[in-house]
């Protein structure tokens, strides 16, 4: 077994295929962007999407060709993602009664900037799904309410019914912490497993769910606990292998998002064994997932998979 | 006079303009004033519905109207010609010689007709504030006194400011000698919005986009196009709306208010918001598809063919008479809506983007990515402080204005742009400004602030804008003292906390405040090296003067005696200055 590096989490190490779009963001080469994502489809375009959003100089570099109104519908949303990602690093990952006034108004004023954006790439391309699944997150930070979000969720749907990350996106709506209920996110869950062609990543969403209860106990004793219920554990493990185990899911980039959910329901449950197989399926480059809830998600990450794998794990 | 092109008759009766066509049943006549409430002020707010409803009162069948617009009112008439002449040269007589006895009786209905103004009305005055368009609260009625009334009616109610219309033959017998007077041109609106498009909380469940357009007759078809989108996305595919629709209006000769419209359950205010944004959005980026075009072209053409006669638009010529609009016929109107292309309606739907408004009745706050009218003024007035005790707030009184600073910012009403300032009999005050904001000035609510400094803003003000309102239901009341001491430390919290730059943790208050002490010791030590410089100067001085006079001897070292001091003041003053900057810059 390698060792990890020490940051462990770096998409663009399980992305190489992807440093020739990152390069043509560094140069503000958008003929070559353009080009690049749309040669990309479904998951693999949401996830180019979602690590190229988060390069700082972005901005710099692709504004002044967006200003002259002929970008394709996926540099848009590109720029939208940005001002998510942008706009969410001001706010924090902190509860909201710990996010200051102007912090919260510089959100929101990034988030507009991209609910504006999408705005006019969904007129455009109402059949361009990640704007929508873009628009799923600006409902949340901008508090647009749940049939909002279940509008625009219903038209990701619309488009394509197993989409995992869009679903992931949504069930933070509809958890409690931001306005939702426990009830509805279960309801959500099932939906999503309800005919889902088998192997599609669509069920684990209801991994998602468990560690939101996790969190919601604040994770330590309480938070094991809800995991080591038998009826959790056996759902994680049908769960895993309707999904990521099942012979005919195809591997895409979520898939290392739902092996690094499914390790740190199990690792967190008190499950090393049952952990063991999503590390080994992550190998050295493995997604974050929900290990961001964590107050040290590498190191935390580090310290589960080494008592799983039974190694040092890290160095 | 007449004008043979047009297929109604231009003429002149009693000496008023007038225009007649032939009717369809029984007489139908109007008689149309270039008044409304977009003339008025907020001090005499409400002056022409009341004048309106005086004269009407009692005059007239059941069924005779009246309509008070922001820059016409109209009365209505309708019956035998026996019948239509007795009530309109009763209203006439009324507007004459005002009985002003009617008053008292008036003022309820009208009371529970401003109660109902809907949601136009809330945008109306987010858009002009407290002046023209934006006169929306009848606020004044409190204190019309019959002087005011009387000079209200000989200014706009008078020959030329009006329009006759006549559908049918005109009768026997009018009588409408009104005072001679001048056709008044519309008032010129002045928008208090900082930009647009922008969103305002909308209280209720209708969400809306309020629009100001050029008034072509691309403007009709966009908003048929607009219309039957928003009926098609909420009510039959969505199924969250009973009632989607567009209104629309005119302002003056060229401009137009436009607003489309959906009502929403009270559970669903969010999606219909949210879909009634994607409507709005796609008609700016997408233009209007050809098809939807053409199914409203055909659909006012038909409306249009369908018009019993030119009697119908006889209302709608008299207002555009009013507001100085060349009159379009029915044959024009037809010809003009054939020539309407696409590119005109694009117009018109980047106009309707541009100039939006968006009404949100439920959460949220960037729908569209829209940024939120402004909630405070941007600028404070120098002057007087006075804390607030019962909450997070602090007086100011100036000598241009007043203000209170809010912690979001500040609100001001600048003595100069005071439309009303209200005086209650327990000694508060509450100046509006002309942009919609207000402040209240509630001296049991601050320390300090006596009678004689509230008083001085009354003398600060131009006279007609004060009104003296009746006591009030519950007037403010000093807060106790543990609300006061709670206050007190909430805002001192609030002070400590600005000065973070960005987290608001616990770990960053404390580099707030040992920042806030680092600040001061800086401040003490500048202090001391400038005062003390200052002192030891004065030491060389007189040391100076007992070598010039030979009490002391020798002087060689006055030289550093005089140098070390002036350094230090140098020294001292231009840390002081640099500090006094970054203040101001709000750098810690």
């Amino acid at each position: 077994m390698s060792t990890l590096t020490r940051l462990p989490f770096d998409p663009w190490a399980r992305a190489p295929h992807l440093t020739a779009l990152r390069d043509a963001v560094l140069s503000g080469d958008v003929a070559r962007l353009s080009a690049g994502l749309d040669a990309l489809k479904g998951d693999e375009l949401s996830f180019a999407i979602s690590i190229l959003a988060d390069l700082g100089i972005l901005e710099r570099r692709l504004a002044p060709h967006l200003e002259t109104g002929h970008a394709t519908p996926a540099v848009e949303v590109l720029l939208a993602q940005h001002h998510v990602v942008e706009g969410w690093r001001i706010r924090s990952a902190s509860r909201a009664e710990q996010v200051s006034t102007d912090q919260f108004a510089r959100f929101h004023a990034r988030l507009r900037l991209a609910e504006g954006h999408l705005l006019e790439v969904c007129a455009r391309h109402p059949e361009f799904l990640p704007a929508w699944e873009v628009r799923i997150t600006t409902a949340r930070g901008l508090e647009l309410g749940l049939s909002e979000g279940r509008r625009r969720y219903d038209r990701v749907r619309a488009l394509d019914p197993w989409c995992y990350s869009a679903q992931a996106a949504f069930l933070q709506q509809i958890c409690p912490k931001w306005g939702g209920s426990w009830q509805a996110a279960h309801a959500f869950v099932a939906e999503c497993r309800d005919g889902a062609p088998p192997g599609t990543l669509s069920p684990a969403v209801g991994v998602d769910l468990h560690l939101e209860h996790w969190i919601d106990l604040d994770g330590g004793r309480s938070g094991m606990h809800y995991l080591r219920q038998p009826a959790v554990l056996e759902d994680l493990r049908t769960t895993a292998m309707a999904t990521v185990w099942h012979p005919d899911h195809v591997p895409g980039p979520s898939t290392a998002t739902v092996h690094a959910n499914l390790a740190m329901a199990f690792a967190l449950a008190g499950m090393p064994d049952l952990a063991a197989p999503h590390f080994r399926a992550l190998g050295d480059t493995p997604a974050e997932g929900l290990w961001a809830y964590t107050a040290d998600s590498a190191g935390e990450y580090r310290k589960y998979r080494a008592a799983a794998l039974g190694t040092e794990g890290g160095r | 006079m007449t004008t043979k092109d047009l297929t109604f008759e231009r003429t002149t009766v009693c000496g008023l303009d007038a225009l007649v066509a032939p009717g369809d049943g029984e007489l139908r006549a109007g008689l149309v004033f270039r008044v409304g409430t977009a003339d008025e002020t907020w001090a005499t707010s409400g002056i022409t519905h009341l004048l309106a409803h005086v004269a009407l009162y009692d005059a007239g069948a059941p069924h005779d109207v009246m309509d008070v617009g922001a820059t016409t009112t109209g009365f209505l008439f309708s019956g035998t010609p026996g019948e239509v002449v007795t009530a309109m040269n009763d209203v006439v007589r009324r507007l004459r010689e005002i009985p002003h006895d009617r008053a008292p009786v008036v003022l309820p209905l009208i009371a529970a007709e401003t109660a109902s103004n809907g949601p136009l009305a809330a945008a109306r005055a987010e858009r002009y504030g407290s002046r023209t368009h934006g006169l929306v609260e009848e606020a004044g009625l409190g204190q019309m006194d019959p002087a005011r009334v009387e000079a209200w009616a000989r200014g706009r109610f008078t020959r030329d400011n009006a329009v006759l219309w006549v559908a049918g033959e005109v009768p026997d017998g009018l009588d409408l000698s009104l005072p001679d007077g001048n056709r008044v041109p519309p008032p010129e609106p002045e928008s208090a919005l900082r930009e647009s498009p922008a969103w305002f909380r909308l209280p209720g469940r209708h969400v809306i986009w309020d629009a100001v357009v050029s008034r072509t007759p691309a403007l009709g078809v966009f908003a048929a196009v607009a219309q039957e989108a928003l009926y098609r996305d909420l009510r039959v595919e969505g199924g969250w709306t009973y009632d989607a629709g567009v209104v629309d209006g005119p302002r003056d000769a060229s401009t137009s208010h436009m607003t489309l419209y959906a009502d929403a359950h009270p559970e669903k205010v969010e999606v219909v918001t949210g879909a009634f944004c994607e409507v709005v959005g796609r008609l700016r980026a997408h233009g209007v598809a050809v098809e939807d075009l053409e199914r409203a072209r055909a659909r006012l053409l038909r409306s249009l063919d369908e018009a019993p006669g030119e009697h119908v638009l006889l209302g709608t010529h008299a207002v555009d008479l009013l507001l100085g609009r060349e009159l379009r016929d029915l044959g024009r109107r037809r010809a003009e809506i054939r020539a309407v292309t696409a590119e005109a309606v694009d117009a018109v739907a980047r106009q309707v983007w541009e100039t939006g408004l968006l009404g949100v009745p439920g959460e949220g706050r960037g729908w569209a990515g829209l940024p939120e009218t402004p909630q405070v003024s941007g600028h404070a007035v120098a002057g007087q402080r006075f804390d607030r005790l019962d909450l997070d707030a602090t007086l100011v009184i100036g000598e241009e204005g007043v203000s209170m600073l809010l912690p979001e910012g500040p609100v001001t009403v600048r003595y100069d742009d005071c439309v009303m300032l209200t005086v209650y009999p327990d000694g508060g005050r509450r100046l509006a400004g002309g942009d919609g904001f207000a402040v209240p000035v509630e001296p049991v609510l601050h320390d300090g602030l006596w009678p004689g400094t509230v008083e001085r803003i009354d003398a600060s003000v131009s006279p007609e804008v004060i009104v003296h309102a009746p006591a009030r239901h519950e007037p403010p009341v000093r807060p106790d003292p543990a609300r006061i001491k709670q206050v007190k430390e909430a805002r001192q919290q609030r002070e400590v906390s600005q000065l973070l730059p960005v987290d608001g943790t616990r770990a960053g208050h404390e580099t707030a405040s040992k920042e806030l002490s680092r600040r001061g010791t800086y401040a003490l030590l500048v202090l001391i090296l400038t005062l003390g410089g200052l002192l030891l100067c004065l030491g060389a001085l007189v040391a100076s003067i007992l070598v010039k006079t030979g009490v002391l001897t020798g002087g060689a070292w006055l030289i550093p005696a005089w140098i070390v001091p002036a350094a230090a003041v140098v020294v001292g003053t231009i840390l002081g200055l640099r500090m006094a900057e970054a203040d101001k810059d709000g750098a810690p």
